[in-house]
């Protein structure tokens, strides 16, 4: 018998019990306006940026890569560095989350992995109108594509509990609302 | 080999180790309650669902997971089941010769998972480099040492100690600096990214609607042991399949708040299989390995709600005993009141039947527990059932008290010889009595005072 079947035998029957609704979520009827300064207040207690795009002149005179998105949007050439030589990495992301300062940024033609993750800054650019004020109201909007959730600068707290940004992945976090 | 119990590897360990274990966990617990308050209106009932849905998994496994694995299957994961330890490294063995026949290095992200079934060892002795790219993990592996703590796994050590390694190692210029040691890290370990052809990594969540592995961490180290390699192995423990996405909102913030006091952690990869035709980068293949190694028997036992369990650390951060005796006196890959009750009703009661001892019982990590495990009723049973074994002895007083307490008769009779009772060693004695001295009776008896009340 396979290690499959196995499993399978041991575990036995299924429960018949079902499973109690999820209770609803509150989606708040918030203004932009007003969900960008709910994101930003977070972002920024977690040591991220908010900015503009006139940030990105001298930002983007350092070694960087561009997803296609973003590259059109600044008018500019997609790709760039080398993603593991770029120090900054821009990419457009699908959505902000406003009560956690969370981007959801899903895989794609066009769009590098690495570009939010191996760079020492990253550059995040949304459309204004696509932030929403709660996780699951996000997940409503989740695609069938890897998908990853970003909360600020990377960080650890390994060594004896004293906050490190930026260990493994971008210490630099910059939101631009485009 | 007698392995020495909790409390007598407590009573061994260094004062410079203690103080770093009670001093981290302690920091931890304000950070926690505030980070739940803020995301949960009604925590009290956000655990409630959470336990609500686990229990759910934990009934309904037999449905869930061929449901995971199928999904999983049109994502192009490769699923792979494996019944014991010795299975699943036989399994990630052979992906491993088929992706780099050659040997090399393999990135590791933490995972508990990986610990429980010893992979490392295994792989490097089949000839791979295996590189733990967690910074506390990486500390741990230089060190070869083991973690004592599932969330933090260098807990037990301080900057100067991580400075000496990483000294020694060659990582750069002795700095006791916690960023520049962390930034010395990533300088050393983003060459093995690099190079590396295998990344391995645990599971947090497996979403059995989507077939979805979720992943959680905060360094960034986990994303690029999953992104940069062109094979990445998920390893499993089969408790982990969600069956919604939906559930997640719920899962990863009680989650986020119970384990770091943190409102979201800073990076949750949601994979929904390898790179696709129409990208650059990502994975080529994706193996899936569902680990039972115990799980099964669990859930057909009394210690079943022990599977909600979501790998916090919460309740090792409340506990006195853990606080005391760090996450390497419980001798097992999971520490705390978790691991007093997981370690044992994996492993079986008779290979640690001391750990249901290690508990003040005070019920700290019941409050405290995501999901709301009833650690201490199990840690109970535990304790009764190694009784019953005749795993461990009571100790002789113990054992008097109860016979003399269960009669009225004998209990009279035993007050009567109560003033003998110094020449008997007290129960509670031993390390008691190096830091405190025991009261001596004093005034009088309240039997006495009660017959003769008028």
């Amino acid at each position: 018998m396979g290690d499959r079947e196995a499993i399978l035998t041991n575990l036995g029957k299924a429960g018949k019990k079902s499973r109690l609704p999820l209770p609803p979520a509150p989606m708040p009827a918030l203004t932009y306006d007003a969900l960008w300064e709910i994101f930003a207040t977070k972002l920024e207690a977690l040591g991220g940026r908010i900015g503009n795009l006139q940030d990105l002149e001298v930002i983007l005179s350092r070694p960087h890569v561009l997803d296609v998105e973003s590259a059109t949007r600044l008018g500019r050439k997609s790709g760039g560095a080398d993603v593991w030589a770029a120090e900054v990495g821009v990419t457009t992301v699908d959505l902000a989350i406003a009560e956690t300062a969370t981007l959801m940024l899903s895989t794609g033609p066009g769009r590098p992995r690495l570009a939010s993750l191996t760079p020492t800054l990253h550059v995040a650019l949304v459309p204004k109108e696509r932030i929403v004020a709660t996780m699951s109201e996000a997940f409503t909007q989740l695609t069938d594509r890897t998908t990853v959730l970003i909360t600020g600068p990377s960080r650890t707290a390994d060594i004896e509990g004293i906050l490190v940004r930026g260990v493994h992945g971008p210490g630099d976090v910059l939101v631009i609302p485009v | 080999m007698k392995i020495p119990s909790v409390e007598k590897f407590s009573r061994d360990l260094a004062t410079e180790t203690v103080e770093s274990v009670r001093s981290a966990s302690v920091a931890k617990v304000d950070a926690r309650s505030n980070a739940l308050k803020i995301a949960f209106d009604d925590l009290e009932g956000a655990r409630t669902q959470a336990a609500q849905i686990k229990d759910y998994v934990l009934d309904n496994l037999p449905n869930l997971l061929p449901q995971l694995e199928l999904k999983c299957r049109l994502n192009g994961i490769e699923v792979h089941w494996a019944k014991n330890a010795s299975s699943a490294r036989k399994t990630i063995l052979e992906i491993c010769k088929a992706a780099a026949p050659e040997g090399g290095s393999i990135v590791k992200a933490k995972s508990m998972a990986t610990e429980e079934i010893h992979l490392n060892k295994h792989l490097i002795k089949n000839g791979y480099e295996v590189v733990e790219t967690d910074l506390g993990e990486y500390v741990v592996q230089i060190d070869d040492d083991t973690p004592s703590h599932i969330v933090t796994p260098i807990i037990h050590k301080n900057r100067k100690q991580v400075a000496k390694s990483f000294e020694r190692e060659g990582l750069g210029p002795y700095t006791e600096v916690p960023s520049e040691l962390a930034m010395q890290a990533r300088h050393h370990l983003r060459e093995k990214f690099r190079e590396a052809k295998i990344g391995i990594s645990g599971v947090n969540f497996a979403v059995a609607e989507s077939g979805r592995i979720v992943l959680v961490e905060n360094e960034g180290n986990n994303r690029l042991s999953t992104t940069a390699p062109d094979v990445h192995i998920a390893v499993m423990g089969l408790e982990k399949v969600l069956p919604s996405e939906t559930d997640l909102p719920l899962f990863l913030r009680l989650l986020a708040g119970s384990a770091t006091g943190q409102q979201m952690t800073t990076y949750i990869h949601m994979i929904s299989g390898p790179r696709r035709k129409d990208e650059m980068d990502g994975p080529k293949e994706v193996h899936l390995v569902i680990l039972d190694n115990g799980r099964s028997k669990v859930l057909n036992g009394p210690y079943k709600e022990i599977l909600r369990c979501i790998r916090c650390g919460a309740c090792l951060n409340v506990c006195p005993v853990y606080r005391q005796a760090s996450g390497h006196a419980y001798n097992n890959v999971y520490s705390g009141p978790l691991g007093a009750v997981l370690g044992p009703a994996l492993e079986g009661v008779e290979k640690l039947p001391d750990l249901a001892k290690a508990s003040t019982l005070c019920g700290s990590c019941e409050e405290v527990c995501p999901v709301k495990i009833p650690i201490p009723r199990m840690l109970l049973q535990l304790r009764e059932e190694a009784n019953r074994k005749g795993l461990v002895k009571e100790m002789i007083p113990w054992s008097m008290f109860s016979v003399g307490s269960t009669s009225g008769f004998r209990w009279r009779l035993g007050l009567k010889m109560l003033p003998l009772a110094p020449i008997a060693k007290h129960p509670a004695k031993s390390g008691w009595e190096e830091f405190k001295d025991l009261p001596t009776k004093e005034g009088r008896d309240f039997r006495k005072w009660w017959n003769g009340r008028s």
